[in-house]
């Protein structure tokens, strides 16, 4: 099987640094990033990513809102979304779990198993 | 014969008679020496004082006849009273009215009859005095003259005898206004007392004969509430004048009489006296001057209470409101009086912004139960439109003796302005969270990076340093996540979620989670717990048990031990965690669990905790109505020691502690590792997960236990001395079970697609990554699996179908009982979904069906539903194994961790697959 692809979206360029990092030297993946919800929005479209990392909290697009263009987007309405949020309450995971999206992982991330979190959400085999 | 004709006044007649009260009464000397003077003086037989009665003439007094009285149709005297005159018989046989007399023929004979009526004081005839002879006679004028002569000598002792009675009759009055509480006063016109009777001597003091002849108004000391002229002038105009007057007694005390004066008028109508009947009401005006005093106090207090009141009857209707009350909801009174709680102009809404039932009004749930009600939160609409937030409580207000309140009292607050801050504060605590997290996101992350070895190896000062880096960042998220926790504890905002848990399963949870750090210290963990069935935030209570293990691993030395103790009681639970440390001064055990106290301030430098984990358990414990503390003796060691209340000891069965329910037959994992301590560390994590687990060192010994156990994988270490999984190819099986190799490096291994080599930490097992391994691996070598979904909800059965079909599960769905049972038997699905409620029937009804099926009777089974089933339905629905998630309870991923688990569980039986 080909390499996973996957789109990182996070307005913290060192997060997207990190993530990218870790998804490639850690789990061998090919990692793009954007952003901003726009750039992500274009930038899916396009790439047709296996995932898509989404931060929550970002100026411009949120992650909900980004979340509802690409399931609008006839090309990126089946990619699976995973949230990245640095929200810690349980209510607000809660809720962000019941969008229509594939899992959240919270941050601070663990750049050594982040990749595993992702297959595990998803049942890819590691 | 003639019957005597009835006189015109008879009834009059009689009623006079009868008042004088002398028939049927024994002879009176009086009258008998009447009768025998008329005897001797008139030379006759007989003399009588006949009273003619109803139907009857009965004799006072009789001379000369043996009987009483006669009926009064054949008797003389009849006739003799309806004259004034004397009625004379000379001879009785002569005279048509009584020659056939029986009388006159028979005994006593008469021949000779002279009567003469007698007149009562109200001049009615009520009888004669008559006089008889057996033999005929003359009757002349004197005789007549002597005789009407002795027949007013009766009359007159007839009228003194009405005297009497009415002396007697006025006496007894007497007696009765003496006996009367009132006092009764006659006084003369010029206020002179002429009657005192024993009431007024016992009101006012003074014995009679000191009162008679005094001056009421000046032996009373009488304050007049006008002007006496005044009172006097209505008394001579009216006849009569009430009114309250203040008096004093002969003891000098003032009382306050209630008086009713009425003018007595002499026979001319001029007035003669003034009859002053009183009352004393000093006291009962005292007690309503009391009774008022205490209304206006608490009418004070309530209308000066910042929280609102009002009191509704019955019905829910608003019959009294204080001003808070106006003022917070912003009506007048007038438009709050007579309105109902549940009047639609409310808008009233519960605290999720849904419109709130009547019957959740906490006034209207007092009027249903009789109980009282509090801190029920709801908004209400202000007349213009703005929605305020009310806490509201209820009392019920009840009459002695019966059970239903006949009204409730309800207060309330204003917390629109307090939920307003909660909401900012909380607001401001996920800000600062997500703050403070996003640039420590990069910085663990980067430096995890570095550690692990991702971009290359490092020499080992720099590795050092970036040791020291890692763990101060790993202690400033700990802080982060320590200040927001205690932030949101203590706010109250946190609402502690109860649910059955046994003490035994948290601190195993507890002592799993901590045991590597025990471990890195050197340090013995032992749990000696007993089984207590408690109602507690499982999480919370692992969280406290974990920081008290935490503590006393950090302040205990290599080779100590540290003992978590569980002792149930009727109390509830009483659990201890035991060190051999260093202990803590006597003045610190209690500061301790004040947030930044620490037993000595280098502590959080060298042991890296926060100085709040005993704030928050502190806060927990408090959460759940338990106590804790610490005992120490310095350098033998610390107790701390928490209190959990036993909730309502309710009846907890394994299979609701377990929560989702567990498969009743466990799926067996083999543990092959060369090192005991692998296996020491996996077993709790697997059979916390529901495994059994057996420890094996060698493939070879794997291979001799598949005769015997049915495995379903095998765990491989590839690490360790004399390589236990030299021989075995990647991705294999042993005897047909699939085999999960794992490694302990921590690095990626190098293996193609498929191969099934996952990298543990068995310092630090995730739990949940090494679940899914072991599915994926059971999964894997399973046959196709079947699911049917019944489930009526479109969208739900889309979201479950998509659920089951990410996990290359071949899934039907059923939207009724009708398509329920034809896919069941059509498909034969190794494992069912089930919604209870569905358009044409219920799940009952299915698993009934399914029961019967020989195929079908043990299908594992997922009843998900919103309803909350008792034992007894959950009995019912029982088929295979069986597991019972409640909607709305449980989130999307744990449904789909429990069904996917579930499915992982269930293994065909060996002859099928093969």
């Amino acid at each position: 099987m080909s390499r996973r692809r996957v789109l990182i979206v996070d307005d913290e360029d060192d997060i997207r640094e990190v993530a990218q990092m870790s998804l490639e030297l850690v789990g061998g993946w090919e990692a793009t990033t954007a952003g901003s919800g726009d750039e992500c929005v274009a930038r899916a479209a396009g790439d047709a990513p296996d995932v898509i990392l989404l931060d929550v909290m970002m100026p411009g697009l949120s992650g909900p809102e980004t979340l509802a263009r690409l399931r609008d987007g006839r090309d990126t309405v089946g990619i699976p979304v995973i949230f990245l949020t640095a929200k810690a309450q349980s209510s607000e995971t809660r809720l962000l779990s019941e969008l229509d999206v594939a899992g959240v992982i919270a941050k601070p991330f663990d750049p050594m198993t982040l990749h595993e979190d992702v297959s595990a959400i998803l049942g890819w085999s590691p | 014969m003639l019957t005597p004709p009835i006189p015109a006044d008879e009834p009059r007649r009689l009623q006079s008679l009868h008042s004088l009260g002398v028939l049927d009464t024994p002879p009176e000397r009086r009258f008998d020496r009447i009768t025998r003077v008329a005897t001797a003086a008139f030379r006759v037989p007989i003399a009588l004082v006949s009273l003619v009665d109803h139907d009857r003439q009965w004799f006072k007094s009789c001379v000369g006849l043996d009987v009483t009285q006669t009926d009064r149709s054949i008797s003389f005297c009849g006739h003799a009273i309806l004259s004034d005159d004397l009625l004379i018989v000379p001879d009785a046989l002569d005279d048509p009215r009584f020659a056939d007399n029986p009388l006159v023929v028979g005994e006593p004979r008469i021949r000779f009859y002279a009567g003469c009526p007698l007149s009562g004081p109200e001049g009615r005839k009520l009888g004669t005095l008559c006089i008889i002879d057996r033999e005929p006679r003359s009757f002349d004028a004197e005789s007549v003259a002597l005789l009407r002569e002795l027949g007013s000598w009766v009359e007159e002792e007839l009228a003194s005898i009405g005297l009497e009675r009415a002396l007697a009759s006025l006496r007894e009055q007497a007696e009765m206004l003496d006996r009367a509480s009132e006092s009764i006063v006659i006084r003369d016109l010029d206020a002179r007392i002429v009657y005192f009777n024993a009431g007024a001597e016992a009101m006012y003091g003074w014995p009679v004969d000191e009162a008679l002849g005094a001056v009421t108004h000046d032996l009373f000391a009488t304050v007049f509430p006008e002007p006496l002229a005044g009172i006097e002038e209505a008394l001579y105009r009216d006849g009569r004048w009430d009114g309250e007057l203040r008096h004093t007694t002969r003891a000098g005390d003032e009382i306050v009489v209630l008086s009713r004066w009425s003018l007595q008028t002499a026979a001319d109508g001029r007035p003669k006296a003034v009859l002053e009947i009183s009352s004393d009401v000093t006291a009962r005006l005292r007690a309503e001057e009391e009774l008022r005093r205490s209304e206006e106090l608490y009418r004070s207090v309530i209308a000066a209470m910042s929280e609102g009141v009002i009191v509704q009857d019955a019905e829910g209707i608003v019959t009294a409101c204080n001003q808070s009350a106006e003022r917070i909801l912003g009506y007048g009174a007038e438009r709050l009086l007579g309105r109902s709680p549940a009047d639609p102009r409310w808008g009233a809404v519960r605290e999720d912004g849904s419109p709130l039932p009547v019957e959740e009004h906490s006034a209207f749930q007092t009027l249903r139960t009789g109980d009282p009600v509090r801190g029920v939160v709801l908004g209400v609409r202000r007349p213009d439109g703005e929605l305020r937030w009310l806490s509201a409580s209820s009392e019920p207000i009840v009459r002695s003796g019966e059970s239903r309140p006949y009204a409730v009292v309800t207060s309330f607050e204003d917390v629109t302005e307090q939920r307003e801050v909660a909401r900012m504060k909380d607001e401001f605590v996920s800000v600062v969270s997500h703050e403070l997290r996003t640039p420590l996101t990069s910085i663990r992350g980067a430096l995890r990076l570095l550690e692990g070895g991702a971009v290359g190896d490092l020499d080992e000062k720099a590795q050092r340093l970036l040791e020291i880096a890692g763990s101060n960042s790993d202690r400033l998220l700990r802080l982060i996540n320590d200040i927001l926790d205690i932030e949101r504890l203590e706010s109250g905002q946190v609402s502690v979620d109860r649910r059955p848990a046994d003490a035994l399963e948290l601190v195993r949870l507890a002592v799993d989670a901590i045991q590597p750090i025990a471990e890195r210290a050197g340090v013995t963990l032992r749990s000696d717990v007993e089984p207590v069935a408690l109602v507690v935030d499982a999480d919370r209570i692992v969280q406290t048990l974990t920081n008290l293990l935490g503590n006393a691993i950090k302040f205990s030395d290599p080779g100590g031990e540290v003992v978590v103790e569980v002792r149930g009681g009727a109390e509830g639970a009483v659990v201890r965690v035991v060190d051999r440390g260093r202990g803590i001064p006597a003045a610190k055990l209690e500061s301790i669990f004040d947030r930044f106290q620490q037993v000595d301030a280098s502590d959080s430098r060298q042991k890296g905790g926060t100085g709040l984990g005993l704030a928050i358990c502190r806060s927990i414990v408090a959460q759940h109505g338990g106590r804790i503390w610490a005992e120490s003796v310095a350098g033998v060691g610390s107790t701390f020691t928490f209190t959990l209340p036993a909730a309502e000891m309710q009846a907890v069965t394994p299979a609701s502690i377990a929560g989702a329910g567990r498969a009743t037959a466990a799926p067996t994992v083999a543990v092959c590792s060369a090192e005991p301590r692998t296996i020491d560390a996996l077993a709790p994590v697997l059979e916390r997960r529901g495994y059994r687990v057996l420890g094996m060192s060698s493939i070879a010994e794997v291979a001799t236990v598949t005769a015997t156990e049915q495995l379903q994988v095998v765990l491989l270490d590839l690490d360790g001395e004399g390589a236990v999984a030299d021989d075995l190819p990647a991705g294999a099986a042993i005897d047909g079970v699939p085999v999960v190799m794992f490694t302990r490096s921590g690095l990626p291994h190098e293996g193609g697609e498929g191969s099934a080599v996952v990298s543990l930490d068995t310092g630090a097992v995730d739990t949940e990554f090494l679940g899914d391994v072991l599915q994926r691996a059971l999964r894997a070598h399973a046959p196709v699996r079947r699911v049917l979904v019944v489930e009526d909800d479109p969208d739900l059965a889309a979201i479950i179908v998509e659920t089951f079909q990410r996990h290359g599960v071949e899934t039907h769905h059923a939207p009724t009982t009708r398509d329920a049972v034809q896919l069941s038997h059509e498909v034969a699905p190794d494992l069912v979904v089930l919604d209870l409620v569905l358009p044409d029937g219920d799940g009952f009804w299915v698993v009934d069906w399914l029961r019967r099926q020989d195929r079908l009777h043990l299908v594992p089974l997922v009843v998900y539903t919103a309803k909350d089933l008792s034992d007894e339905e959950r009995e019912r629905l029982r088929l295979g194994q069986t597991v019972f998630l409640t909607k709305g309870r449980v989130s999307p991923e744990e449904f789909e961790r429990h069904v996917i688990e579930l499915l992982g569980h269930i293994t065909p039986p060996r002859a099928e697959a093969a």
